[in-house]
C-alpha cells in the first residue's frame, strides 16, 4: 500500500468537502484550459495574416513587385497560352514533368528494391555485387542531379556505346533521375528492414520458417509499414527534380516553358505560375506523407497496426483520462 | 500433449541421412562450447535429455543458460562439442536449421509475438508455412489449442491488446501448435509481472503432464522443484551441479550450487 508523506488523513467529513470543492475548481480549470487553447491560436493565426497582407499591398516595392512576378495578363497568358504570340500553355508543358516522374518512379521502386537486396545479403557469394551497390549508392547520392543531367545529356551523345548514345532526351531524363533516386530509394527499403526487431527475425526462425519464408511474412509486412512515409517524401522529391532535366534541354518540360515565356516578356511571372503548379501538385502528397508518418508514429508507439478499433481504445482511453480530471 | 509422440527420425531433420536409432535420446550434448567473441559463455556442458523429460536449467543470469537453449535448436552455432537430437548429430552439414526447429519449438522470454499479426494468424503461421498445413486445418487446430489455455476469445486480437500473461500463453500456443517433439522454455516468466506468472506456468505444468519434453530455463525455484524431472545447475559454462530436484534443492553437493540456492532463500525466492 503506497501512501502519500504529503497528506494527514482528515476526519471523513471534511475530507468529503473539501474533495467536492476541489473537484468544482478542477472542472472549472479543465474547461478553462481546454477553451484558451482555441482562442490563442485563432488570435496568432489572424495576426500573421494581417502583416502578410499589409506587407504586400504597401511595402516599399510592392508595386515592381506586383508587375514583375504578378502580371495579370501574362499570368493569363503562361496559363493559358497565345496562339496569336506564339506562347504554347503551360500545363502542357507540366503534362512532361508528370510523364516524367510516373515512368521514372515505378522503375525506381524496383531497382531500389533490387539494390537494398543486394546490400543486405549475408551470402559471401554477394560480396562482389554487395560492393558494387554500396560503390553505386555512395556516388549516386554525393552527385548533384544538375551535375548527372550535364554528364548524360552532354556526354552520352559523344560516346559510340550502342544504345546509350542515340537515346531520345526523355529517356536520357529518365535515366538521370532513376540514377540518382533509386540510391536514395534503396537505402530507404535498407533502413525499413533493418528496422525490423532481431527478436522478430528468432521468433520466425523458431516455429521453423526459412529465411525467403521470414522475408516474406515477417520482415518485409513490417518493414513496409516504416518505409510508407519516407517514400512518399522521396516522391515529392522526385517530382520537383523532373525540373532540372530542362537543363539538359531538349525536354519541353515546366521550368522550360517557363524560361521561353520569360525571354518574351523579360519579367518572372512564368516562373511563379511554374511554381504554384509544382505546389498544386506536391502540396498534398507531403500531406498524405505527414498523415502516414503520424499514422505509424502512434503505431509504433502501441506496437500494432491502427485499425477502427484501435482508434476507439484511443478514445476511450481519452475518456478515461478525463474520468480522472473530473472524479 | 501432441498427439504425435513418436520422435521424429533422422530423415526428418536432414532429408537425406538414412540412419535410425530405435530409442534415442531428445537431447545428447557433449562437451559443448560457445564463444561470443573472446567470451566463453558454454565452457563445455554435457546434457541428456530422453523423451518425457522435464529438465529444468537453474543458475546466475549470464550464466548460459539461454544460450545453451539456442545452440540446441541452431538460432546458434556452437564453436565446439557436438549435440545430438533424436539420434542425428547437429554438426552433419545436410542438417538444416529450418528443418531441425520444426521439431524443436523455443518460447523467448520476450513473448516475441508477430505485432502484425493477430492471435490466430501468429498460430497458424508456422503450421501452414513450415510444414504446409491447409490454412482451415491449421485453424481448427489452433482453435483448439488457443480455447484449452483460455484464449478462444482472444484469437482475433492484435497481441498488445493482451496482457503479458495472455501474450506469453499465445507464445506458448505458437509453439505447440508446431507439434514438436521437444520444447524450449527460455525464462517465460522473467518478464512478466508476478501476478501473471501463475497463468504462464499453469500452461507448461499441464504441457509436462501431457508428456511434452522440455527443456527450461528459469528462475523460478519452487515451479522447477515441482515440474521438473531433472535439474542442472549452470555455472561458469558449465553444467555443475545435475540431480533431481530432491537431490539439488535438499542436497546440493557443489559448493557453487549451495551459494546459489543460499543467496535464493536470503532473498526469499525458495
Amino acid at each position: 500500500m503506497v501512501t502519500s508523506p504529503h497528506t494527514d488523513t482528515p476526519t471523513s467529513a471534511t475530507k468529503d468537502a473539501s474533495t467536492r470543492t476541489l473537484t468544482k475548481r478542477r472542472s472549472a480549470l479543465w474547461r478553462n484550459a481546454q477553451r484558451a487553447p482555441r482562442l490563442i491560436s485563432l488570435a496568432s493565426v489572424a495576426l500573421i495574416a494581417i502583416a502578410l497582407v499589409l506587407t504586400f499591398l504597401f511595402a516599399p516595392g510592392a508595386k515592381t513587385f506586383q508587375q514583375t512576378f504578378l502580371d495579370p495578363t501574362e499570368l493569363r497568358e503562361t496559363i493559358f497560352g497565345n496562339a496569336g504570340k506564339n506562347i504554347a500553355p503551360i500545363w502542357g508543358a507540366l503534362l512532361k514533368n508528370i510523364e516524367l516522374f510516373l515512368v521514372a518512379e515505378p522503375i525506381i521502386l524496383v531497382l531500389a528494391l533490387g539494390v537494398a537486396l543486394v546490400r543486405l545479403s549475408k551470402s559471401p557469394l554477394m560480396t562482389g555485387p554487395r560492393i558494387i551497390a554500396i560503390m553505386y549508392v555512395d556516388v549516386a547520392r554525393g552527385l548533384p542531379l544538375i551535375l548527372v543531367v550535364y554528364a548524360v545529356y552532354f556526354g552520352l551523345p559523344l560516346t559510340s556505346i550502342p544504345v546509350l548514345s542515340t537515346m531520345t532526351y526523355f529517356q536520357y531524363g529518365i535515366i538521370c533521375l532513376v540514377f540518382c533516386y533509386t540510391a536514395y530509394v534503396s537505402e530507404v527499403y535498407r533502413a525499413g528492414v533493418m528496422s525490423v526487431p532481431n527478436a522478430q527475425l528468432l521468433a520466425g526462425r523458431a516455429i521453423g520458417l526459412t529465411e525467403s519464408q521470414l522475408l516474406r511474412n515477417v520482415t518485409v509486412p513490417q518493414a513496409v509499414r516504416v518505409v510508407v512515409a519516407p517514400l512518399i517524401n522521396d516522391f515529392v522529391s522526385l517530382q520537383k527534380d523532373t525540373a532540372i532535366i530542362s537543363v539538359g534541354s531538349g525536354v519541353v518540360e515546366i521550368m522550360s516553358q517557363a524560361h521561353i515565356d520569360q525571354s518574351i516578356w523579360f519579367r518572372d511571372t512564368p516562373f511563379i505560375i511554374a511554381g504554384l503548379f509544382f505546389l498544386v501538385m506536391c502540396v498534398p502528397l507531403t500531406r498524405i506523407a505527414d498523415a502516414v508518418l503520424a499514422r505509424d508514429l502512434r503505431t509504433r508507439l502501441s506496437g500494432s497496426p491502427v485499425t477502427p478499433r484501435r482508434r476507439w481504445s484511443a478514445r476511450a482511453s481519452a475518456e478515461s483520462m478525463a474520468t480522472v480530471l473530473q472524479p | 500433449m501432441s498427439d504425435s509422440t513418436t520422435p521424429p527420425t533422422s530423415d526428418d531433420l536432414t532429408n537425406t541421412s538414412s540412419e535410425v536409432c530405435p530409442q534415442p535420446l531428445v537431447v545428447d550434448a557433449h562437451d559443448v562450447i560457445k564463444r561470443f567473441g573472446e567470451r566463453e559463455v558454454l565452457r563445455s556442458v554435457t546434457l541428456h535429455v530422453a523423451p518425457h523429460d522435464v529438465v529444468s536449467l537453474i543458475g546466475a543470469s549470464g550464466s548460459g543458460k539461454s544460450t545453451l537453449l539456442r545452440c540446441l535448436n541452431l538460432l546458434e552455432r556452437i564453436d565446439g562439442g557436438r549435440i545430438s537430437l533424436f539420434g542425428q548429430d547437429l554438426a552433419d552439414p545436410d542438417v538444416r536449421g529450418e528443418l531441425v526447429r520444426r521439431h524443436v519449438g523455443i518460447v523467448f522470454q520476450a513473448f516475441n509475438l508477430f505485432p502484425h499479426k493477430n492471435v490466430l494468424d501468429n498460430v497458424t503461421l508456422g503450421p501452414t508455412k513450415a510444414l504446409q498445413v491447409d490454412r482451415k486445418v491449421a485453424e481448427e487446430k489452433a482453435m483448439d489449442l488457443l480455447s484449452r489455455f483460455g484464449l478462444k476469445d482472444k484469437a482475433a486480437e492484435y497481441p498488445d491488446r493482451l496482457s503479458g500473461g495472455q501474450q506469453q500463453r499465445v507464445a506458448i500456443v505458437r509453439a505447440i501448435a508446431m507439434e514438436p517433439e521437444l520444447l524450449l522454455l527460455d525464462e517465460i516468466t522473467s518478464a512478466l509481472d508476478p501476478e501473471l506468472v501463475a497463468e504462464v506456468l499453469d500452461v507448461v505444468r499441464e504441457l509436462a503432464q501431457g508428456g511434452m519434453t522440455m527443456l527450461l530455463a528459469t528462475h523460478e525455484m519452487n515451479f522447477a522443484r515441482d515440474v521438473s524431472t531433472k535439474v542442472c545447475f549452470l555455472a561458469d559454462g558449465e553444467i555443475a551441479e545435475m540431480g533431481t530436484p530432491a537431490q539439488i534443492f535438499t542436497a546440493p553437493q557443489d559448493p557453487r550450487t549451495q551459494q546459489f540456492l543460499r543467496s535464493l532463500t536470503a532473498a526469499g525466492r525458495l
